[in-house]
């Protein structure tokens, strides 16, 4: 999170704006402007003779013609990274939704209603008649968007002040109640589920060796892929606790009225989760480790620390955990309770970024590669060729990334989970798709608007048609095509 | 985070609190941290203070693999004597199966 | 890539789950049929065993064979290849050696028994012991009171299935399109000429669920009950238990009235005569619980006896002695109702605890009772034939009850016939009270001799038509219906006790209301919404035959309310309260219930009315569950508990062969496997494929 914040033009812009620099000032970005420093946009993957195509790009820099030349071709390989992060949130969305679906499906607990409902939804829709429930749900999702709000209006005051203990408190808490508790309530329906008879000692460790870790990771330091998982995880028990605890037609409600309030935190001048990043930009610091979810997944290249923190302000950041976990940041402030997680989520709309990291010279790559030897090795391999080629390739640091709260994950999964939880394949899968489209388009804005944009709008808007029209339409059209056997 | 932005120092910190960590009923700590630095303590050319976390990675793994060791002893014998075990077969078991003996 | 692998993977993965469940929920729905209104088996525990039967968590699955003879049975056990099956069975097949060679054969997955009622009744079916309540009663006393020799059983046609632990499932199906489907079904799929061509056909299978959650015995089960986890405690099983209902002639006096002259009862020694019926009866299937001979008859029979002694005896008199209507629970299952009424006499807290700080009764002890008279397995014997009469103990008090009742039944028609006293009583709930204190002047009116002339006790065919009912709806009764043989039997029971009350016979004109017997009958045996009980004050009773059994403690059956209200409709008395005072104030008035009743009996334009009685209901469970670190297999107090199961469902579908089966799995796997190196190969040669420019 602090990467993305303080370097660059910041989340909204960082993008495409960065990827505009790089061309022009390879040279002295290191130097002059450490937090612009320019790098490679290329993710591992990238074939080589894509490099090269880069080479000639840059080589030809500084000269007038290969300006607007270079342009074009920063914007192509720009589409292209989008495309790189696009993938790359599709398996973390894909997972969390994996998570909740299989749940859901082999769990009778999470989709059945036995009356529980949130405190936040007072009505419970038990009348027969449509428009009662209609109203019921409106004024659920109403109250809990009132909540919603003033959380969000609190957590943005406590920032504003300075108040960090209290917001890190309140983070540790809500991480802590749902690696336990909720972990609890999961590990038990699960033996339920299944009628297993495991033991009090077992049951125990189990829970306490995985809430323990999952705190390490999550607020200190711990493996990435480890930590990637968890924050999954906890999104995905999230949001099975919605599916539980939310009355039907509120549940639908809401998941509509967030994508608005969505669209108003992130777009309005006055939107709450944009003054929270104005802020945060203004105060050139991180703004809670575990407030936004990066897909950066990979740190391609070894960085030395040596060398950050001497060259650079971001290198002392590196060594900060907030800095750390930058790669991948659990955006987790759930509380146990649904207000939160919404309210957070609406904190932390996707923002696409670029982050430039670091650039380093020639010698420094050389180390890292002396270091690499240990390290991934089939990256190594990719970075080594081209490091012995041009000093230049070799920084190709994947840092920057799209960034998806992880409440815009939870409403995904609750969109498809709930979809899943009336038994129809068809509809959780249109719903699946429906959800990956809406991202992909969202990230194609963000290329175009180079803004911070809302995450859910478009995402929920078409898992709501995709539901609605394929449960309407679609399921008894083409049950009444298989009952008269079209197909054969 | 990413093991390889951290400098050597701070691994062997964060591999020795996860080592001490682990001794508080974490064995999971422990699996972590041997998975984790693995190749930091043996793949790597030698550097200050490897030998020290290959002590430590090398503790953690033979913890680790104690206690699954231990662990699946004894979920085996569970399941195979709760039964026969009765009323304290009942009470140490977390959620009693429905139908079962 | 990794991702990009993963997505594929995701994609294929959905895609076959797709594939296994083409269209979700509305096809599944034509997949399958349920068979709704299908009663099942469950299962029921004591202190020592478990009895019943149980599915799979997910049911069981087995292919329909319809068994019609013999040689059906020996084709399933012997022939049939492609197990498992689920035998339908006609109610005359339906025998315990039939069962234990399908338990015997590991072939069967489940029994349906199919019954439309319109098909010939068994000479005989009766699931329970050939002993009913073998342990408890006077057995604890003084050993076994069921005969030796299995000739002299009280239940000749007793099969003991009731009391036996099944493996499999068994449902009851009683609906005529689903019996048709059944048969629709098992002939278009499952008939073939020899038994391995049922190994490549799809054929006709049920899956029947009823899982249930209690296991081994009441001990465990209950413990396991107090088992919690952090949020959640479970239930495996519930004590058997309901509800008592008991009212006495005249109002009770309290023990402050008592010093003072008063115009209510101060009971003496002896001094008040019981008038008992069992309320419940047992079945093997859930929800299908009639009991005509089993329990109606002697409620009915009780009731309207309670109403006609109300009419005899003008409120202005006062007697000496009372009389309790005693209606009681659970009896089927070892005596639980009346164990508990003769435990709370024993302890001084029937009816209730004694408080020094409020008004109220003195409790009734086992001292205070004198003849008691029990109503079992009433019905209107072959004509020309007595009713019975059995006693424990030769004394003159019940000589001179039996003498009353001879001397009353002359009048009406109705003859009794004294057995010799014996320690071999027929099981009721007498037993429990004889076996507390063994002189009390008892005895038990039955139909039957030494045997049951009911073919069909305890079971599901023991229904209207076993006592050959018909509803007249206010038009004249038939000479020869059971109507008026109970008619006549109530008056000669009120006559009695009431000379018993009064001390000389009745020269009065009162007697019981014929219209009343047949609209009791009809309320108990078929229309549960009838008139009557919507006048006492129950409106939302369902239109169907009443269920008797028991129930379990937490819910008590509706049976025991029902009575409890008309008992109160037939015998209260009017009062001027509104619904808000309709009730009594527990620390000034113990004496008395109050019923709200929504129109008066008789008339059912009134208004509603509240309804001053004596009437009240006290716990029927056992005293196993109330007594602190009870001894669970000592064998003293019934046991009985009833397994929780989330449902009980029985689904029609046609299941694939298995070759069929194993034909679609491979499938899915082949495709997931191509996917996959598919996915591999275009990765390892995503330069060529997608180079860009």
């Amino acid at each position: 999170m602090s990467g993305l914040i303080d370097e660059s033009a910041g989340l909204m812009d960082g993008h495409i704006h960065e990827s505009r620099a790089r061309g022009d000032d390879f040279d002295e970005g290191r130097d002059v402007n450490p937090d612009r420093r320019q790098k490679e946009r290329r993710s591992r993957p990238r074939p080589e003779h894509a490099e090269n195509i880069n080479d000639g790009d840059i080589n030809s820099g500084p000269g007038p013609a290969g300006d607007q030349s270079a342009e074009w071709l920063n914007d192509q390989e720009e589409l292209r990274y989008g495309a790189q992060h696009v993938i790359k949130l599709f398996v973390p969305v894909s997972l969390c939704m994996l998570v909740v679906v299989s749940t859901i499906s082999s769990i009778g607990f999470y989709s059945k209603k036995d009356g529980i409902y949130l405190v936040y939804t007072p009505f419970h829709e038990t009348s027969p008649q449509t428009s009662t429930k209609v109203w019921n749900a409106l004024a659920n999702a109403g109250i809990l968007m009132v909540v919603i709000i003033i959380m969000t209006i609190g957590l943005i005051l406590l920032y504003k002040y300075r108040c960090y203990m209290v917001i890190h408190g309140w983070l540790i808490l809500s991480s802590f109640i749902l690696l336990f508790i909720f972990s609890y309530l999961y590990l038990e329906e699960c033996l339920r589920a299944y009628n297993i008879a495991l033991d009090h000692i077992t049951a125990v460790l189990i829970l306490w060796n995985f809430g323990v870790m999952g705190m390490i990771c999550i607020h200190w330091v711990g493996p990435l892929r480890l930590q990637q998982a968890y924050l999954i995880f906890v999104a995905a028990l999230m949001a099975l606790v919605f599916i539980k605890y939310l009355p039907e037609w509120t549940t639908w409600v809401v998941l509509g009225v967030i994508s608005i309030w969505d669209l108003v935190a992130v777009l309005t001048p006055n939107g709450p989760l944009r003054i929270l990043v104005e802020t945060a930009q203004e105060r050139n610091e991180n703004i809670f480790p575990a407030l936004i979810y990066s897909s950066t997944v990979v740190y391609s290249i070894i960085g030395t620390v040596n060398n950050e923190s001497a060259g650079s302000s971001s290198g002392v950041q590196m060594d900060s955990p907030g800095d750390t976990e930058s790669g991948f940041v659990p955006s987790w402030r759930e509380e146990a309770s649904e207000r939160e997680s919404a309210r957070r989520r609406a904190m932390d709309e996707e923002e696409v970024q670029i982050r430039p990291r670091n650039s380093r010279s020639h010698n420094d790559v050389a180390n890292e590669l002396g270091l690499g030897d240990g390290e991934h090795q089939g990256d190594d391999q990719q970075r080594r060729q081209p490091a012995g080629r041009s000093p230049f390739r070799i920084r190709e640091d994947e840092e920057r990334g799209v960034k998806l709260g992880l409440g815009d994950f939870i409403f995904y999964s609750v969109l498809v989970g709930k979809a899943s939880s009336y038994g129809d394949w068809n509809t959780t899968f249109a719903c699946f798709v429906a959800i990956l489209i809406g991202l992909c388009l969202t990230l194609l804005l963000l290329a175009v608007l180079k803004k911070a944009l809302p995450a859910l709008p478009i995402s929920i808007t078409f898992g709501l048609i995709f539901y609605f029209a394929s449960t309407l339409l679609v399921a008894p059209f083409s049950d009444s095509l298989a009952v008269n056997q079209v197909f054969i | 985070m990413d093991l390889s932005k951290v400098k050597d120092d701070r691994k062997l910190e964060i591999c020795r609190l996860y080592y001490k960590g682990g001794f508080a009923f974490l064995p999971f700590l422990w699996a972590v941290n041997f998975v984790w630095f693995y190749r930091d303590a043996f793949q790597r050319p030698a550097f200050e203070e490897q030998k020290q976390i290959k002590r430590y990675v090398i503790f953690s793994g033979i913890g680790a693999l104690i206690w699954s060791i231990a662990l699946t002893t004894w979920i085996v014998i569970f399941q195979k004597y709760r039964v026969d075990w009765g009323t304290v077969g009942d009470e140490l078991t977390f959620l009693i199966p429905s139908g079962s003996l | 890539m990794f991702s990009q692998h993963f997505i594929i993977l995701i994609f294929t993965l959905t895609y076959l789950s797709c594939l296994s469940n083409v269209n979700g929920q509305r096809l599944k729905e034509l997949m399958y049929e349920n068979i709704d209104g299908a009663f099942a088996c469950f299962r029921r525990l004591n202190g020592t065993h478990q009895f019943g039967c149980t599915s799979a968590r997910s049911g069981n699955v087995g292919v329909i064979h319809i068994i019609e003879s013999q040689s059906d049975v020996d084709w399933l056990v012997k022939d049939s290849l492609a197990p498992p099956y689920v035998a339908v069975v006609h109610p005359s097949m339906f025998t315990k050696s039939l069962l234990l060679s399908l338990q015997s054969s590991g072939k069967v997955n489940g029994v349906a028994v199919i019954n439309n009622g319109s098909a010939e009744r068994p000479e005989s079916f009766s699931h329970e012991d050939s002993c009913p309540n073998r342990y408890s009663g006077l057995s604890l006393r003084q050993g076994q009171t069921c005969g030796v020799q299995e000739q002299k059983v009280w239940n000749p046609s007793g099969t003991s299935i009731l009391l036996m632990d099944w493996n499999f499932p068994i449902f009851y199906v009683t609906e005529q399109s689903h019996i048709n489907r059944l048969y629709d079904c098992h002939q278009t799929h499952n008939v073939v000429p020899h038994p391995a061509d049922q190994l490549d056909r799809s054929l006709c299978a049920l899956e029947l669920r009823s899982h249930m959650y209690a296991s081994v015995n009441s001990k465990k089960c209950i413990q396991r009950n107090s088992y919690k986890t952090l949020f959640s405690q479970m239930s495996f099983c519930d004590p058997l238990g309901g509800k008592n209902v008991w009212q006495t002639l005249f109002p009770r006096s309290t023990l402050k009235e008592s010093s003072v002259k008063s115009d209510k009862q101060v009971e003496s020694n002896g001094s008040i005569a019981v008038l008992a019926a069992r309320l419940d009866a047992n079945s093997m299937f859930d929800g299908l619980v009639p009991s005509s001979v089993g329990a109606v008859t002697s409620i009915v029979t009780l009731i309207a006896t309670a109403e006609l002694l109300h009419k005899m005896i003008p409120p202005s008199e006062s007697y000496e002695n009372n009389v309790l209507f005693l209606l009681l629970s659970g009896e089927s299952y070892d005596y639980i109702g009346s164990s508990r009424i003769v435990y709370d006499m024993k302890h001084g807290v029937f009816p209730v605890i004694p408080d020094p700080s409020v008004a109220q009764p003195p409790p009734i002890g086992l001292h205070h009772i004198g003849p008691f008279i029990e109503l079992s397995q009433l019905n209107k014997p072959p004509l020309g034939h007595p009713l019975h009469i059995h006693r424990l103990n030769a004394s003159s008090e019940t000589d001179k009850l039996i003498s009353y009742l001879k001397r009353n039944g002359q009048y009406w028609d109705i003859q009794f016939k004294d057995l010799p006293p014996s320690k071999n009583l027929p099981p009721a709930s007498l037993q429990t009270f004889l076996a507390e204190k063994p002189d009390i002047p008892g005895i038990i009116v039955t139909e039957h001799a030494m045997q049951y002339s009911n073919q069909f006790y305890h079971s599901v065919l023991d229904d209207i038509n076993n006592i050959k009912f018909k509803y007249s709806n206010g038009s004249r009764v038939a000479d020869d219906s059971i109507q008026l043989y109970l008619r006549n039997l109530t008056n000669t029971l009120a006559h009695t006790l009431y000379e018993h009350v009064t001390g000389k016979p009745y020269v009065g004109a009162a007697i019981a209301d014929l219209s009343l017997m047949d609209e009791l009958l009809y309320c108990y045996l078929e229309q549960s919404n009838c008139t009557l009980f919507q006048s006492a004050g129950n409106t939302i009773s369902p239109a169907k035959p009443l269920s008797y059994y028991v129930g379990v403690k937490h819910v008590p059956g509706l049976v025991p309310v029902l009575s409890g209200s008309v008992l109160a409709l037939l015998t209260g008395t009017q009062t001027s309260f509104n619904e808000t005072h309709c009730h009594n104030n527990v620390s000034t008035d113990q004496v008395y219930q109050y019923i709200w009743a929504n129109s008066k009996w008789n008339d059912s334009a009134s208004p509603k009315v509240c309804l001053q009685t004596t009437m009240n209901f006290s716990d029927a469970v056992s005293p196993a569950f109330v007594i602190e670190g009870y001894n669970m297999t000592s064998g003293q107090y019934s046991t009985w508990t009833e397994s929780v199961w989330p449902e009980l469902t029985a689904k029609l579908f046609v299941k694939p062969s298995f070759r069929h089966e194993l034909m679609t799995l491979s499938l899915g796997v082949t495709v997931l496997v191509l996917s996959f190196a598919g996915v591999l190969f275009i990765k390892v040669r995503k330069e060529i494929l997608f180079s860009p420019g």
